[in-house]
């Protein structure tokens, strides 16, 4: 009896192991859903938009000119920043104001990307912070979900992550994966003659997408970083 | 009956393959990987024989998935290396990703004198690092680069584990000469003494 127990336990564990392992390869090379919060991407992503940003790019150097992508903060690298590569390396790009008579260059150096956000206005970018080093870059934004209806709990933990639930956002990336986990299992099952109990095989699949979602709810914001206080003041003294 | 075996064989690789990989990929991002290290920038702490016998790393990742680091860790960091290579594929020029290993001089509100920098002295900008190699001329670091983004640290080195006569802990320690002067917001702290290897 105990035996069964421990067996089934330990099943368990392993089922939570492979699952959390198979979804932190996904988030990590394939994609993410992330929310953005912030106006400085207006028009294209509004404040509480829901983007799903793809890695394959970043990991390939395919960032190109034009694209809109999710970097890390270069003041907060708990925050994530989402804007438009304006410039790569060795290209020239202008960093006055438009209003300004005379305009100044600069030349994006080698490893490093310009951003700016597409509300110019309204936007902390390369133009405060300077180029931006491409490792940083954390994937592309390639598709935005729309209709998103607005339920989410803020839970602030001492790092300046958003615990946020959308329904149709996060429920879209549940059933998504609900459906490719029990293809994959019960596929796998019958095809190599494993002897496969309904019941059984269901409650491990639920079982391993409960701690899946664990991952895929941590969806991060990504917006406007607001930098602390001083960040370009370099004290120069000659 | 032969035939049968081989099913079963290729059944349970490929069963396996699916539990393994992600497995590994898992723990080589997440835990801990193993680095060898190469060059002379961090003598005499790292490769003291220089490159008949490196020393190889255990490079912790899970200790810095918050980002926290302190002065005097030997630190390894991703940068796009200056020196770009022609992609044979599509003719491009292709910058690849190089991953430093270099001690943490200085963290974010620091105030340091530099070793050859374009600054004479510098504030270390909020979320960034300042890090050097032990052999300071032959050093490709932020005297040349200047601040590094925090976002950028890969891992840290807290154990060398190869050759086995080197086997130890890496501790952190500041050279004294290279302390940062003061810290903007921060109160003084009393060091501990260095212990030289």
């Amino acid at each position: 009896m105990v035996y069964r127990v421990l067996g089934r336990a330990l099943g368990f564990v392993g089922f939570t192991v492979q699952y959390g392992c198979i979804a932190h390869c996904a988030f990590e090379y394939i994609g993410e859903f992330v929310v953005c919060s912030g106006p400085s991407m207006e028009p294209t992503i509004t404040n509480h938009n829901v983007v799903f940003s793809e890695r394959i790019s970043r990991h390939l150097y395919r960032i190109e000119k034009g694209d809109i992508v999710i970097a890390k903060s270069p003041f907060n690298p708990r925050m994530n920043v989402c804007k438009r590569v304006i410039g790569i390396e060795g290209d020239k790009v202008c960093t006055s104001e438009p209003s300004d008579t005379f305009k100044t260059h600069t030349f994006v150096p080698r490893g490093h990307v310009w951003l700016e956000g597409d509300n110019l206005s309204n936007s902390t970018d390369s133009r405060s912070y300077g180029p931006v080093p491409y490792a940083l870059i954390r994937g592309r934004v390639c598709l935005k979900v729309r209709k998103v209806r607005k339920f989410y709990i803020m839970y602030n933990l001492h790092y300046p992550y958003r615990f946020c639930a959308y329904w149709w956002g996060v429920g879209f990336c549940y059933l998504l994966l609900l459906f490719l986990f029990a293809v994959a299992l019960t596929g796998f099952r019958r095809l190599w003659g494993f002897e496969m109990v309904l019941t059984g095989s269901l409650f491990d699949c639920s079982c391993g997408l409960l701690i899946v979602s664990g991952f895929c709810a941590r969806v991060r914001t990504a917006g406007e970083s607001k930098p602390a206080l001083t960040e370009t003041d370099y004290f120069i003294i000659n | 009956m032969a035939q049968k075996a081989g099913r079963r064989y290729v059944r349970a690789f490929v069963s396996g393959f699916f539990v393994a990989v992600p497995v590994t990929v898992t723990v080589l991002d997440r835990l801990a990987y193993v680095a060898r290290v190469d060059g002379a920038s961090m003598q005499p702490s790292l490769n003291p024989e220089g490159a008949s016998a490196p020393d190889v790393v255990l490079l912790n990742r899970w200790s810095v998935r918050n980002y926290q680091v302190q002065r005097g860790d030997i630190v390894s960091v991703v940068r796009l290396s200056e020196k770009p290579y022609l992609c044979l594929v599509s003719g491009s020029p292709k910058n690849p990703k190089q991953k430093i290993i270099k001690r943490v001089i200085a963290l974010e509100g620091d105030f340091i004198k530099t070793l050859g920098y374009k600054n004479r002295y510098l504030r270390v900008p909020d979320g960034h690092l300042w890090i050097e190699g032990d052999h300071h001329g032959h050093s490709f670091d932020s005297n040349t680069f200047g601040p590094v983004s925090l976002g950028l640290i890969h891992g840290k080195a807290s154990h060398i584990i190869w050759p086995p006569n080197r086997w130890q802990k890496i501790k952190p320690s500041v050279p004294p000469d290279r302390r940062p002067m003061l810290n903007w917001g921060e109160s003084t702290e009393d060091e501990d003494d260095d212990e030289e290897k």
